[in-house]
């Protein structure tokens, strides 16, 4: 193993301008609709999965305003889980899945020094699949019975009686399913046999390791979760009975495949984070990313073990002693290939030069929130802890901080990062820091009492509840809407970024930033390593 | 520049390669909960 890490990938002597010769972009719409450029089908990602999480963060906001006080204030309980369901729905599917399929897009074929993907047609498909399932999920509140109201997970017996809104989610997850599995295809063939000469695995940065291993765990629970769809649209319209228990069917059945996906998933939406903060920590630190290759095989490790965990998701569905220890105690495996990152993250950062701008605080910010979400996932590992905090409001306070102060965290370091290589021009960096604090402090005060109201408690999928719940439930709501209107303060700034307003910026942007990617202009032109840089 | 003939056989075997596993789970998922639920 080359002791040489993606981080000291050398610069190579080659000139990367390589426009001469090539056809630019298309003009106009056709530029969009018939992109096989890696960049612009990265662009059109991350514009598409900032849309869902608008549309995602609406549908918060609405369960947030009928919460604020007890009692029912604005909407049916019906339309209230309406609301839930396709929040973690639209959330999961449309917005962190894609996002970080945009990130891949962009930024793997430049740090491996590839000219594109390595299919770029099915690169397009895989994209306008995307809208498509947007428009199922969405349009399906206007059919008769509204949208699914199940919960994201689709549990059996209720997907089973839901009208035809369940219908279209199980063809938006058809869909999405379809489009991210051809999306990991994609991205591991490019991994594997599309990197420039000299750039061994153990060269590459960490983000595409991650993304590398992700893709491999995409291939294997995807399919699991076609066939688990599949399996209730039959159940539903075809006579089948895998999950009815009215006709012999077995609805727990329903809930360990789902989870055999789900948990696996939770790393999906983590993993290529990891990757994005191991790029920044060491660029604003200043040092090479301490601990490379156990970084590597942590994350790999973390991958693994999701396959042997699913059922501490179902601890209150009865099972037995022995079952629930060893679920228990794999599950706590996992937080030691995590504390790996961790401490590697901190090493990295120990005695480094370090300096605070954006991409810094968030990946700061990450590991900082991201560790409380990992702690309370080692509280709720603990069975008999979990039987009596199950659907709480101590389980969303666990996973929101896992999925929005890591994955959407985990983003916005790498979109701040990246963001000079992708417009040309360094966005503005005291609006970056306000989108920081603002987020970092909103997100707290909406989502840490949410772990008291849990405790008390308080169950979650309910639009009304206790007196004694109150206070906490106003705060929890203030803190949504500050947390809301600050996500606008970036879309500001990508904005004022795209329209080129700023210092224009150089090729390195980041002092310290090292890798294939800064060896090209800023912004990055349209056609990138049409001849393979030579990697020492 | 345009992938080489090989490389674009060598990518598509390794997608090929893929796909048959991605199928594979999807039947045995199908498979394994038929005969638990029969």
């Amino acid at each position: 193993m080359s002791s040489v890490t993606a981080g000291h990938v050398p610069p190579t002597t080659h000139d990367h301008d390589h426009d001469h010769g090539h056809h630019g972009p298309e003009k106009g719409w056709r530029r969009w609709v018939f992109a096989t450029n890696h960049k612009d089908i990265g662009t059109m990602y991350l514009v598409f999965s900032f849309a869902m999480l608008l549309e995602g963060g609406v549908l918060a906001l609405l369960l947030r305003t009928e919460l604020f006080a007890p009692g029912l204030q604005f909407f049916r309980p019906e339309l209230f889980n309406q609301f839930t369901t396709m929040h973690g729905l639209i959330m999961i599917f449309g917005s962190i899945m894609p996002a970080f399929v945009g990130f891949a897009n962009w930024m793997i074929p430049l740090q491996i020094g590839a000219s594109d993907m390595a299919f770029a047609r099915m690169n397009n498909f895989s994209f306008w699949l995307l809208p498509i399932g947007a428009i199922l999920f969405t349009v399906s509140f206007f059919v008769p019975g509204g949208a699914n109201a199940a919960g994201w997970t689709m549990y059996a017996p209720l997907s089973l009686q839901m009208g035809p809104g369940m219908d279209f989610t199980i063809f938006a997850v058809h869909i999405l399913g379809a489009s991210s599995i051809m999306g990991a295809i994609n991205i591991i063939v490019t991994v594997l046999n599309m990197r420039a000469p000299g750039m061994t695995l153990f060269k590459m940065p960490l983000f595409c390791w991650t993304w590398l291993i992700t893709a491999y765990l995409l291939l294997a629970i995807m399919p699991v979760l076609a066939a688990a769809v599949t399996m209730l649209l039959t159940d539903r319209h075809f006579g089948t009975a895998f999950f009815n228990a009215a006709a012999g069917g077995d609805p727990v059945l329903y809930q360990h495949i789902f989870w055999f996906f789900g948990h696996p998933e939770v790393y999906v939406m983590i993993l290529p984070a990891f990757g994005i903060i191991s790029s920044v920590v060491p660029a604003f630190a200043r040092k090479p990313l301490f601990g490379y290759a156990s970084m590597v095989y942590a994350t790999a490790a973390i991958a693994i073990l999701s396959f042997l965990v699913w059922a501490h998701h179902m601890f209150a569905t009865g099972m037995g002693t022995t079952s629930q220890l060893y679920f228990m105690y794999a599950t706590m495996l996992i937080s030691i290939p995590t504390g790996v990152k961790v401490f590697n993250w901190v090493a990295t950062m120990w005695r480094g030069s370090m300096t605070f701008e954006t991409p810094m605080l968030f990946a700061i910010g990450f590991i900082f929130v991201f560790t409380i979400g990992g702690f309370t996932g080692l509280i709720v590992a603990v069975a008999p802890i979990d039987i009596q905090v199950h659907d709480t409001y101590y389980i969303i306070a666990h996973f929101h901080y896992v999925m929005v102060a890591g994955s959407l965290f985990g983003m916005y370091s790498g979109a701040y990062y990246w963001l000079p290589k992708w417009t040309g021009v360094m966005y503005d960096e005291k609006l970056g820091k306000l989108h920081f604090w603002s987020s970092m402090i909103s997100f707290n005060i909406t989502f840490f009492p949410m772990h008291f109201l849990g405790l008390a408690g308080m169950p979650r999928r309910y639009a009304d509840y206790s007196a004694q719940f109150t206070d906490f439930n106003m705060i929890a709501t203030i803190g949504a809407f500050w947390f809301g209107f600050s996500q606008l303060i970036f879309l500001w700034l990508v904005i004022k970024a795209s329209r080129k307003i700023g210092e224009p910026a150089p090729a390195q942007a980041w002092e310290g930033a090292t890798g294939l990617e800064w060896s090209v202009p800023s912004p990055a032109p349209f056609h990138t390593f049409e001849t393979p840089p030579v990697v020492k | 520049m345009s992938p080489t003939p090989e490389q674009r056989r060598k990518n598509r075997n390794t997608a090929l390669a893929l796909l048959i596993f991605v199928i594979a789970v999807m039947a045995w998922t199908i498979w394994s909960i038929a005969s638990a639920s029969r």
